[in-house]
C-alpha cells in the first residue's frame, strides 16, 4: 500500500503547487514515474475529490476536497471566529482589507480575509503561508518570541529559505515593532504611507496578528492618535475575550516542536505555486 | 464527533465500490484511494479521531486503519493531537494552494444545493439570511408550472413573523431571543401582511423554536384555502450559529404531506451536505440591534 498511496501524495502535491492546470506528462515527469502510473494517481485523485480536471480537458488542479480540508483545518484556530466580528469593524472604519495570521511553526498563515470597502482595495488571499518573516503580519509574531526560540528559528533559516541578509536587519527590525506595539510595511502604491499589523498577545507571546492590508499610516508621522486608538481598542476587546476563554487562543499545533513543522511555501517550491 | 455526511456520499460510494466483486477484475489504485478517503474523513469533524472511531466510520480494519495512519502521518497530512492519542489533520494541509475566496459568500456556497433541491422537487428554493431584526431572501430558485412559492429577492421579515423566520430567531442564544422579543412587542403587528403566523403568541414563538431546535427543520402549510406548503432548514456554522436558512415552497396541491414525507429523507441528505461546508466557515456576527438602532 505504501509506495502507491505515498505516490499519489506525491502527485497531489505536484498538481498542488503547479502554476496552472497540469496534464499527466508533466506530472509524469515531475514525480518521475511512467505516464501511466501518473495516470493511476491522478486517477484515484480525482475520484476522491482531491484533484479534478480543468474544464472537462486533459489537465488537472486542485479539487473541491483539497479546499475543504484546508477550511476544515481553518476552523480549527478559534481565534479566527474571535477575530472576524473586529475584522469587519477594523475594515469599515479603515476601508482597507484586513487579515489576521497565526503561527504554525516558524511559518505564519493567512487564516482569515475580509476584503477592504473601497473601490479599489488590497486582493489579500486567504491560505497565504510563508515563514514568519514574510511579511509584517508575520514579523509582528515573531517580534514576540524570546531570544532562545528566535535562535531556534534563525537555525532554521536555511530550511525556510530565509536569505541571510535578511537576518543582518531583523534584529534592529523586530526591536522596532516590540518598541512601537505594531509592524509596518511600505505600500508599494503609496510613497510615504505604510501598512500597519498589530499583535494580539496572550501569555506574553503574539498569538496572531491582525493586518490592516493598505496605506493606513504616514510614515513621517506615524498613524493619527485617534485611529491607534481604535485599533489598538479592537486588539485590547480580543484580548479580553481570550483571557476570559482561553481556550480561544488553542493552536492545534502548539503541542509540536516547531522545527518538526515544514510547509510547502512559493520558496520551497521554486516560486511556482498560487499563493499570493 | 459530527460525523460527516456530504463528502461521504461519495466516500460511501468508493468504499462500496472497493468492496465490490467487480474491485477484484478492476484496477483501480485501492491503496491510494483507501489513503484518500481516510484523509477526506478529517474534513468537517470537530474534534480529533480514535482509530477506533475511524474504523466505525469507514468500516475498514483496524489494521488498515493503522497502516494509513503511519502513511498520512510520514507524509505530515496527520498529525497526533496534543493528548498524543488521538489523530487530528496536520500543518502539511496548510500547504495546499487551493484558491480561497477572499470573503465567505453564503450565496456560492448555497446555490448548488438550492439547485439540487429545486431538481429533486421541481419547487421553489429561498435563501434568507438575518440582516438586524428581520430575515432577507438573497437568492432564489423559481418553481415551474402554473403555480409556485413566491418570496421577493430582498424582501425584509421579522425575524418572529413567519416559520422560516423562526428558523433563524431559533439559533440565536436564549437571552439574544428574549430581548428581540420583548422589543418586537406587540407580535401582532404585522398579523394583516404574514397570515401564517397571525395571532400567534410569545409562547407560540418559543414552541416553534424548541420544535426547530428539535427537529433541526420545520414544515407548515399556509392557512388560505389555496396557499402554500413549506420546509425549512438552517444553515448553521460550527457553533450552531445560523448563516442562513433555506425554505422550499410550493403550491399545497403539489406539496401535500405524504409528498412531503416521501421527500423529507431526500432533502436532509442533500442539506447534510450542505451543512458540512457550511460548518466549516463561521457565521457572520449576528447583532439583532434594538428597534431604534
Amino acid at each position: 500500500m505504501t509506495s502507491s498511496a505515498k505516490r499519489a501524495l506525491r502527485v497531489l502535491d505536484i498538481v498542488n503547487a503547479a502554476a496552472s492546470p497540469i496534464g499527466v506528462t508533466a506530472v509524469a515527469e515531475l514525480a518521475q514515474t511512467p505516464p501511466g502510473t501518473a495516470f493511476r494517481s491522478l486517477d484515484a485523485l480525482e475520484r476522491c475529490g482531491f484533484v479534478t480536471r480543468y474544464r472537462a480537458s486533459t489537465q488537472y488542479t486542485t479539487g473541491e476536497a483539497t479546499s475543504r480540508l484546508k477550511q476544515s483545518l481553518f476552523a480549527k484556530f478559534r481565534l479566527r471566529d474571535v477575530c472576524l466580528p473586529f475584522l469587519k469593524r477594523l475594515t469599515y472604519a479603515t476601508s482597507e482589507t484586513t487579515t489576521l495570521t497565526v503561527p504554525v511553526g516558524w511559518y505564519g498563515v493567512r487564516v482569515a480575509v475580509v476584503a477592504g470597502t473601497s473601490a479599489v482595495r488590497s486582493a489579500a488571499a486567504s491560505g497565504l503561508v510563508g515563514p514568519l518573516t514574510q511579511d509584517f503580519a508575520s514579523k509582528a509574531i515573531l517580534a514576540s518570541y524570546s531570544d532562545e526560540e528566535l535562535t531556534r528559528f534563525r537555525a532554521a533559516s536555511k530550511r525556510l529559505g530565509i536569505p541571510k541578509a535578511l537576518f543582518d536587519r531583523l534584529e534592529l527590525e523586530l526591536g522596532e515593532i516590540r518598541r512601537l506595539g505594531y509592524a509596518t510595511e511600505p505600500v508599494d502604491f503609496a510613497p510615504g504611507r505604510v501598512a500597519l499589523a498589530l499583535p494580539i498577545r496572550w501569555q506574553g507571546h503574539a498569538i496572531g496578528a491582525i493586518g490592516l492590508n493598505g496605506p493606513v499610516i504616514v510614515s513621517a508621522t506615524g498613524p493619527a492618535p485617534a485611529d491607534l486608538a481604535l485599533w489598538n481598542e479592537a486588539i485590547a476587546e480580543i484580548e479580553q475575550l481570550i483571557a476570559a476563554q482561553p481556550e480561544l487562543a488553542d493552536n492545534p499545533f502548539a503541542h509540536m516542536d516547531p522545527m518538526e513543522i515544514v510547509l510547502n511555501t512559493p520558496s520551497s517550491l521554486g516560486g511556482s505555486t498560487r499563493y499570493r | 464527533v459530527r460525523t460527516n455526511i456530504g463528502p461521504s456520499n461519495g466516500r460511501a460510494f468508493l468504499l462500496d465500490e472497493m468492496k465490490s466483486p467487480a474491485a477484484k477484475t478492476t484496477y483501480r489504485n485501492q491503496a491510494a484511494q483507501r489513503v484518500l478517503i481516510v484523509l477526506d474523513t478529517f474534513a468537517g469533524v470537530d474534534k480529533p479521531l480514535s482509530v477506533a472511531e475511524l474504523v466505525r466510520m469507514l468500516g475498514m480494519s483496524r489494521n488498515m486503519i493503522d497502516r494509513v495512519l503511519t502513511v498520512l502521518g510520514d507524509e505530515g497530512y496527520i498529525t497526533r493531537d496534543k493528548s498524543g492519542k488521538l489523530f487530528q489533520l496536520g500543518p502539511r494541509i496548510l500547504s495546499f494552494a487551493s484558491p480561497e475566496t477572499e470573503d465567505h459568500d453564503i450565496n456560492a456556497l448555497c446555490r448548488p444545493y438550492m439547485e439540487m433541491l429545486h431538481e429533486l422537487t421541481g419547487e421553489s428554493v429561498f435563501l434568507m439570511i438575518i440582516v438586524g431584526r428581520n430575515r432577507v431572501t438573497v437568492d432564489k430558485i423559481e418553481g415551474t408550472g402554473r403555480r409556485i412559492a413566491h418570496s421577493e429577492r430582498g424582501l425584509a421579515v421579522p425575524l418572529h413573523v413567519g416559520k422560516a423566520s423562526r428558523v433563524l430567531l431559533a439559533h440565536l442564544s436564549d437571552s439574544q431571543i428574549k430581548s428581540y422579543l420583548q422589543t418586537a412587542k406587540p407580535l401582532s403587528e404585522f398579523r394583516n401582511l404574514f397570515t401564517d403566523t397571525a395571532g400567534d403568541s410569545v409562547d407560540s414563538v418559543w414552541d416553534d423554536i424548541h420544535a426547530i431546535r428539535r427537529d433541526g427543520y420545520i414544515a407548515w402549510r399556509s392557512p388560505q384555502q389555496y396557499g402554500g406548503s413549506y420546509l425549512a432548514f438552517p444553515v448553521l456554522d460550527h457553533e450552531d450559529r445560523p448563516h442562513a436558512v433555506i425554505t422550499i415552497g410550493a403550491p399545497i396541491e403539489r406539496f401535500p404531506p405524504e409528498r412531503v414525507a416521501e421527500l423529507l429523507p431526500r432533502i436532509r441528505q442533500i442539506m447534510a451536505q450542505l451543512q458540512i461546508r457550511a460548518r466549516l466557515q463561521p457565521a457572520a456576527p449576528i447583532l439583532v440591534t434594538s428597534p431604534a438602532a
